[in-house]
């Protein structure tokens, strides 16, 4: 790209108001002309330079003047004609905009060694006159401005392409997905980064009049400025600082001011926003990875890097005009890739959340099918049959239809998350039925009021029933009380179930696996909006489910 | 023979009772039930029994615990439990038998049979002996047992490594429990025949066995007769 080629630029430019075809003689003293160069007046004006053409230009097989002109004009090599871009006017209508950026042949015979004058007589009437005028011109091999062009044109275009994509992709997953807040932000993000390049790079390949290009430099500051936004605000909301509105509106209204401070539309602002960007995401970084948060290390490595690229470029050739450097969107595109990063790393974390609810799930059922086939249950109570059946058949036959009952009920509600109360009632009732007839203790199964809509994850209160009936002994009328209470509150619903009795004295708590069993239910069904207490009482026992529910 | 139950479901231990009568009849003196582990521990200690039926909720380090206290003592144990991968681990400990639940007559017949008959081999011999110390309980490996000497009701067990021991049960008792390698050289010794060093045959018809570890013990004449060719000597 960059190789001995050599570019030639004026030594002097000098602007006069109005229009006066002797302004193009090369003898002409220009002593008393403007050398600002620049004027901010709508209207006809005259811009003169002066060029040395030596052995150095003579190496141009065709040399080509590069000519930037936010005016339609008539160039005067020496004072005559050359080129015409447009048709200079004295009003917007008569007016012919050109090109902002065009390319003049310049004969060899005009090339003779020494000072030459270009002369433009220029015409701004549609112009938006926000900026001021910018006329200028450099010298070089013809073909190479529309080479070297249309080559990093050609390279920026697969960057884009590859950000439209990504925002394609992004967009979609949003709306097909959960509507994460974050994918939609990043999906914004590359499809600004899209058109920041395209608005960048089609220069190249669009040769648009030059009015619009004070279009495109507002458009290109409005996209900087949002992404200048957007990407602090994304790592806010994926590393769920707190505060986020005020720390958004603040960085909203910081690059405001620097946009008003430095004019919008210029290239330091742009640089500015892109510098105080890369300030608010490197705050951001430095504090997610001080509260250790997933993946903070890699956007904070990122953009580290996206500075080392940014400071590491020197320019031996000066893209001078509202261009960006290719290493901005270097560094752009090491940012983009980290924050898919993050993306795809929150992905795979919900995936392994969902996949981990599901084998707990699964876990879960098992737990409650093998609870029937315990040794301890199942042994004893086919033991205790034997002894019913020699002793009273009678008494077998319901105590066998009480067992059935309650295998029933269990494969009935093995793979549900949450069922009605009123089925586990049912299989608690069995369940005391069966112990019964085992202890010869008179069981006693209380509920009160509990509604018939409520629902409540399976084998919970029959796990409580089991720990009191283990840890109870009788009382003198050989009687063991379980009562089930419902209580709804604003705030809470609570089921508690006291047991009556006396409490055994047990040196080791066996109730580890059955808590256990009730808390992964609990949290199954509940997430977090739940409390279980179990505790003694002056008569008993005492095991209490809080079920939170946000107040409406 | 007084036999002591301890289960803590009615209906299983009035099943059990039944058949140990019906199996033992007039040889059963006194059969009781205890329906919890602290009842039960505190009854043999203060009553004399000869054989324990246990129901252990084994799972769980205490259960193991609990059992090791009571193999420490006078009386065989046979466990009854619903925890069936745990009989392993209650033969090492030195119980007499390990009945999974459910049992039925003929397996609590066969359990009776080999407590009658202290010469019925039993299923899994012990790996550790338990010993009552003042407030705790000890686990000691057999392999480490020399030799044990008959002392009335109790018995002296010499270790290895010089120590002595006293356990509550006899000789008798002790060698139902024993792997195939400790012999019965004479009422009153019980020998680890691995350490054999050689036999001597001294005139008068006097048999003393000399051990490895230096240690002498007396053979008896019928015993001589039965083991001489176990030994090759």
């Amino acid at each position: 790209m960059l190789g001995q080629e050599y570019i030639r630029f004026y030594f002097e430019r000098v602007l006069k108001l109005g229009d006066n075809a002797d302004w193009a003689d090369p003898d002409l003293d220009h002593k008393d002309w403007d050398y600002e160069g620049s004027t901010p007046e709508i209207g006809n004006f005259w811009v003169r330079m002066r060029l040395n053409c030596d052995t150095i230009t003579d190496t141009f097989e065709n040399a080509g003047m590069h000519v930037i002109s936010s005016g339609s004009y008539e160039l005067y090599w020496d004072g005559v004609l050359l080129s015409k871009n447009g048709k200079v006017g004295t009003s917007p209508s008569t007016e012919v905009p050109g090109r902002f950026f065009s390319q003049v042949l310049v004969p060899d015979s005009l090339m003779t060694h020494g000072v030459h004058t270009v002369a433009f007589r220029v015409s701004n009437y549609n112009s938006l006159g926000l900026l001021g005028s910018w006329n200028h011109f450099y010298l070089e091999e013809f073909k190479s401005t529309q080479e070297r062009g249309l080559n990093l044109a050609a390279r920026m275009c697969i960057l884009a392409g590859i950000f439209l994509m990504a925002a394609i992709y992004y967009l979609l997953l949003y709306l097909l997905r959960k509507r994460e807040a974050v994918s939609l932000i990043f999906s914004i993000i590359c499809f600004l980064f899209f058109g920041l390049i395209i608005m960048e790079y089609m220069k190249f390949l669009v040769p648009y009049p030059y009015p619009f290009h004070t279009s495109r430099l507002l458009i290109i500051y409005l996209v900087n400025f949002t992404v200048s936004l957007l990407v602090p605000s994304f790592l806010i909301l994926y590393f769920h600082i707190p505060r986020r509105k005020w720390l958004i509106s603040g960085l909203a209204i910081f690059l405001l001011i620097i946009s008003v401070i430095l004019l919008p539309g210029t290239d330091i602002t742009n640089q500015y926003l892109s510098i105080a960007m890369w300030w608010a995401s490197f705050a951001v970084a430095v504090y997610a990875v001080i509260q250790k948060k997933k993946g903070s290390q890699v956007i904070l490595g990122a953009l580290l890097l996206a500075a080392l690229i940014i400071i590491s470029y020197e320019t031996p050739l000066r893209e001078v005009l509202f261009a960006y450097d290719v290493n901005l969107f270097l560094s752009f595109a090491v940012l983009v890739m980290a924050m898919m990063y993050l993306l795809a790393k929150l992905a795979s974390e919900q995936r392994k959340a969902y996949e981990a609810s599901l084998l707990l799930s699964s876990r879960l059922q098992n737990e409650l099918l093998k609870k029937n086939i315990q040794p301890h249950f199942i042994m004893n109570t086919l033991t205790s049959l034997m002894g019913w059946i020699e002793e009273s058949p009678k008494d077998s036959v319901q105590f066998i239809e009480a067992l059935s009952k309650e295998f029933e009920i269990m494969s009935e509600i093995a793979e549900e998350k949450l069922i009605p109360v009123q089925k586990e009632i049912e299989l608690c009732a069995y369940h005391i039925e069966i112990m019964k007839f085992r202890k010869e203790i008179d069981y006693v199964f209380e509920y009160n009021n509990i509604p018939e809509t409520e629902m409540i994850p399976p084998a919970v209160f029959h796990t409580i029933l089991e720990n009191g009936i283990t840890h109870s002994i009788p009382d003198a009328q050989n009687q063991i009380k379980m009562i089930l209470d419902f209580e709804q509150q604003a705030e809470f619903k609570k089921y508690s179930i006291r047991t009556i009795a006396m409490n055994r004295k047990t040196e080791k708590s066996s109730d580890g696996t059955g808590l256990a069993y009730i808390k992964s239910r609990l949290r199954e069904s509940f997430g977090t909006e739940w409390k279980l207490e179990s505790e003694a009482t002056g008569n008993g026992w005492e095991t209490s489910i809080y079920i939170y529910q946000a107040s409406s | 023979m007084k036999i002591l139950i301890v289960e803590d479901e009615p209906v299983i231990a009035r099943r059990l009772e039944r058949m140990i009568r019906q199996i033992l009849g007039e040889q059963l003196q006194d059969l009781h039930t205890c329906h919890t582990l602290t009842t039960g521990i505190q009854y043999v200690k203060q009553q004399e029994i000869d054989l324990l039926f246990l129901d252990l909720n084994l799972h769980g380090e205490d259960g193991f615990s609990i059992l090791a206290e009571l193999l420490a003592r006078s009386f065989h144990t046979i466990v009854v439990s619903a925890y069936k991968e745990k009989a392993l681990t209650a033969f090492e400990y030195g119980v007499l038998d390990f009945i999974a639940k459910p049992f039925s007559a003929q397996r609590i017949e066969q359990a009776l049979e080999r407590f009658i008959q202290s010469s019925a081999p039993i299923q899994q011999a012990a790996r550790y002996v338990a010993i009552q110390k003042r407030n705790r309980h000890v686990l000691l490996e057999i392999q480490n047992i020399s030799h044990i000497k008959g002392a009335g009701i109790y018995a002296e067990i010499y270790f290895l490594d010089g120590t002595t021991e006293v356990h509550s049960k006899n000789l008798d008792k002790l060698s139902q429990l024993l792997p195939a390698y400790f012999d019965r050289i004479h009422k009153s010794y019980i020998v680890n025949n691995t350490l054999i060093k050689e036999l001597i045959v001294e005139p008068g018809g006097k048999y003393t066995l000399f051990l490895e570890n230096d240690i002498q013990l007396p053979v008896s004449r019928t015993k001589y007769k039965e083991l001489r060719e176990k030994w090759a000597v």
